[in-house]
Parts: structure tokens; C-alpha cells; sequence
């Protein structure tokens, strides 16, 4: 198998499996246009969240089930999955592995990827049978707590509530899936070193500190912000905003509060941290922590050659050097991005929505987090979005789960050409 | 490029997803909720559809 046939077999793989979810939408009748069904299917596999549905309390129980399904087979990966079950895609499965889960650099915990495989997806099923028996501990029903997982552990967000987690007005099921989330954002190797007897790596991994400094800081600030404007109560300022702050930036987008109420402040760190997402490896959306780290450091970088144009400097995560070639292709990806999210957004208002949806809307569903602000908020739904609206941000949740090149890949002519 | 490999590979993707449906069918028939003929006729759709696909890939691989 060769990467021109790996990332054609995802991309298409990846529009099929949005085709089959549609079918118990359709044939049940809980969603009977196949527009809207195809994105309700596409916002699942790709985890974003993002939802045509007005209320999701009086649909069947199965369909919410299937909702939450897709999101959790979407988290890891359909094509992964495939090569963890089917030994004989460990052949040429690198291929497949590298443009589903395209990082900066590629995580090859085991010498066959097919192990490699086998061992992230069980440490998933882990991680989600663990958050389904502490939400059961906190009274949450058997079916919720199922549901959540799924959608909590792949950073989906699904939820069988019409107000997401705030239904259940349970600071315990908050910071339970607060975790969760947060965990889920983490890189799966660096699960797989704790859990091999090397938890020092975990904790020595400059990716994961920044992750983890970024959010405390954004929680600290948030909760500063709406203490006494929103919550007269600081633990309740702490409580909504660590929520809102590692659902965001995780690009889970469960909902425990109505951030839109929120000073324009707090939405502005949320509405930017749509874009960071978790660390790179993780389920995750977003532009990943160790990309925004590697861009950082190479502006600092040019900056420094500016004032000493003779010096030797190479950019480096950790003790280890960063190649041009990977620098290119974050900036290259950095850009992209970046341009994709303009065009999205100026096409959305086009269509006649208001600046403040299109852009938060275009930059969820890139991101694949799932609520913005404005008609789209996290009370709010896409059913509001125009027919071509909603096919832009479907591409959009493609491009955003794929990481962008893997499609874009497959509109240059020179791939097709032999 | 493979074409062959390709319709291969995402018609073994469509037969998973079929059976992956399974979960939710009986989630439907433990609730009653009137959903469960709705995931039968699509694990068969699925199932069918990705299971054909595959085979005749695979016959095509043998003999042509």
C-alpha cells in the first residue's frame, strides 16, 4: 500500500462512514432530511458535536445511542480500528495510521502498528469503562452514563440532554467528566507510558505542560471574570468555568452553563481557545498544543536571528530538534487553516448569518468542538444554518478531523496523475 | 493507485459499521423505543452493501 492509496482510503472512508450513519437518522425518522441527518452523522464520526437537533429528549433512546457510538468510533479512529482488529491491514497500516492520525510526528509505541493500534484502543476502552462507573457512582442512569462516556472520552460532546451535562446540576458529574475531558486531550502515548511503568515521562513532556499551564491559567482567569458578574459564589465561578474552559479547549463541547451570559471577555479566551484544541495524539481537535508550541518557538527564534544573524539556532521540543521539514509543514498547515476558517466564515455570512455565528460557527466545526455563540451558542442549534451552510461546515468538520492535508491532498491534480 | 484496494478497504469499512450497529439494536429492543426495525433494515443495507462489495473485490483479485 502506498500514502497516495493510505490517504485516499481514509478520506473516502471517512465520507462513507458519514453515509451509513445517516441511515438509522433516516429510516427511523429522526431526522428526515438527508442533509441534516449527513451532518448530525459527520458532527458524530468527526467528534465535533455540533447538532441540527432541537430537542434530543424525545428521540428513540437507540438513535441517541447511535449519536453517541459514532462519536466514540470516531474518536480514535475508524480506519485505526480496523487495523487493530484486522491483522492483515498491518501491512501497509502505516500508511493508513499516519494520514488518519496525521501529528506532527507519528507515535509508534510498538514495532508493528497493528500493536500499536490494538494497545491505544485498549487503553480507550479503559478510560471509558472507568468514567462509565464513576458516573454511575454519582447516580448518573446506566444509559446516560454510557452515552456521556462516549461522547466524553473522544471529546464528541453528544449528550441526551437537550442542556448537555447541566441537566443533571451535579458538581460530582462535573468534575468527572471535567477530567475526563482533560485526560482525553492528553496524548494516548503518554497514557500508554504511565500505565508501562513510566510516569515521569508524563510529567517531563514539555507538550503536556503547556497544555496543562494554559488551561489552569484560563480557568483561574475566567472564573475571575465571571466571579461576582455571573456567580456571586467563587466556587461556583470556579465550577462553570473550568468546565466550559476544558470542554472548549479539549473540543469536546459538553455545556454546564450558558457562556453566551458570559462578559464578552471570557467568550473572546473561550472563542479563541476554539482554535488551540488538546495535545497532538490525543482525540482532540483543534490546531494541537505542540504545533501552536513549535510556532512560538520558531517566531521566537526569528526574532533572536534578527538581532544575532550569525548564530546557529534550530528549533527544538524539549532536548529534541524540530526538522525544517516538519516546521514547513506546521506552518503550511498553520496557514491553511487559518485561510480555510476565512473562507468558511466570509461563505457563512454570505448566506446571511450574523458575524459573530459564522465566525464561531466556521471555527467550531473546523476545530471540532461543537458550540459557538450567536444563533449557533450552546443553546442553540444548526438547523438554523442554510442548506449550503451546513454542506460548508460538514467539509468543514472533515477538514478539521483529517487535519486538513489529507483532503486537500486529493484536489491536486499531481495526485491523481501517475 | 490502487482503486481496487481502495473499494476494498472502504467496503470493509461499511460491513463494520453495519455490525457495529448491532449495539444500538439492542439498546432499541431493550427500550421498545420503535427504532429497532429502523437499525435492523440498516445493519442490512450496511451489511449487505459492504459484505457484496468486499467479495466481489476479492473475486476479482482471485481470478481477474
Amino acid at each position: 500500500m502506498t500514502h497516495r492509496d493510505g490517504l485516499a482510503i481514509v478520506t473516502f472512508g471517512w465520507i462513507a462512514a458519514g453515509f451509513i450513519g445517516t441511515l438509522p437518522y433516516l429510516l427511523s425518522g429522526s431526522i428526515p432530511d438527508f442533509t441534516m441527518a449527513y451532518f448530525e452523522s459527520v458532527s458524530g464520526f468527526t467528534t465535533t458535536g455540533a447538532s441540527i437537533l432541537k430537542d434530543v429528549q424525545h428521540l428513540p433512546p437507540a438513535v441517541l445511542f447511535w449519536r453517541a457510538q459514532t462519536q466514540w468510533m470516531g474518536g480514535m479512529g475508524i480506519i485505526v480500528l480496523s487495523i487493530a482488529i484486522l491483522p492483515f491491514l498491518g501491512i501497509g497500516g502505516m500508511e493508513l495510521y499516519k494520514a488518519e492520525t496525521p501529528s506532527p510526528v507519528v507515535d509508534k509505541l510498538t514495532p508493528r502498528i497493528s500493536s500499536t493500534a490494538k494497545l491505544l484502543w485498549k487503553i480507550y476502552i479503559f478510560l471509558t469503562l472507568f468514567l462509565i462507573i464513576l458516573l454511575l457512582l454519582g447516580g448518573m442512569p446506566l444509559y446516560d452514563s454510557i452515552c456521556h462516556s462516549f461522547a466524553a472520552m473522544p471529546t464528541g460532546g453528544f449528550s441526551t440532554k437537550n442542556v448537555s451535562v447541566g441537566y443533571y446540576q451535579s458538581s460530582y458529574i462535573d468534575y468527572v467528566i471535567l477530567l475526563f475531558m482533560f485526560i482525553a486531550g492528553v496524548n494516548f502515548s503518554l497514557h500508554y507510558k504511565l500505565v508501562s511503568g513510566h510516569p515521569k515521562q508524563f510529567f517531563r513532556d514539555p507538550e503536556f505542560r503547556v497544555y496543562l499551564y494554559i488551561t489552569v491559567i484560563a480557568i483561574l482567569v475566567v472564573s475571575a471574570n465571571i466571579y461576582g458578574t455571573v456567580y456571586p459564589r467563587i466556587q461556583d465561578a470556579l465550577r462553570y468555568a473550568s468546565f466550559q474552559v476544558v470542554s472548549i479547549m479539549t473540543t469536546t463541547g459538553f455545556v454546564t452553563a450558558d457562556f453566551e451570559q458570559w462578559p464578552v471577555f471570557s467568550q473572546l479566551i473561550l472563542f479563541v481557545f476554539m482554535f488551540l484544541g488538546g495535545m497532538a495524539g490525543s482525540t482532540a481537535g483543534g490546531i494541537k498544543i505542540m504545533r501552536i508550541i513549535l510556532l512560538v518557538k520558531h517566531c521566537y527564534l526569528e526574532i533572536f536571528r534578527i538581532i544575532h544573524p550569525h548564530a546557529t539556532t534550530m528549533v527544538k521540543l524539549g532536548r529534541t530538534p524540530v526538522s525544517q521539514t516538519i516546521m514547513r509543514s506546521i506552518w503550511g498547515f498553520f496557514i491553511l487553516y487559518l485561510v480555510i476558517f476565512m473562507i468558511g466564515a466570509i461563505a457563512l455570512a454570505a448566506l446571511g448569518l450574523d458575524i459573530i455565528s459564522a465566525l464561531t460557527a466556521m471555527a467550531t466545526c473546523l476545530g471540532n468542538v461543537g458550540p459557538g455563540l450567536g444563533s449557533v451558542g450552546p443553546m442553540d442549534n444548526y438547523s438554523v444554518i442554510p442548506v449550503t451552510g451546513q454542506w460548508i461546515l460538514i467539509v468543514s468538520m472533515l477538514l478539521g478531523r483529517l487535519e486538513i492535508y489529507t483532503i486537500i491532498v486529493l484536489l491536486m491534480p499531481a495526485f491523481w496523475r501517475k | 493507485m490502487k482503486t481496487g484496494l481502495i473499494v476494498y478497504m472502504i467496503a470493509l469499512l461499511v460491513f463494520y459499521l453495519g455490525v457495529s450497529m448491532f449495539l444500538p439494536l439492542f439498546v432499541a429492543l431493550v427500550y421498545q423505543d420503535g427504532s429497532a426495525f429502523a437499525f435492523f433494515v440498516s445493519i442490512l443495507i450496511a451489511c449487505c452493501l459492504g459484505g457484496v462489495v468486499y467479495l466481489l473485490q476479492g473475486v476479482k483479485k482471485i481470478f481477474i
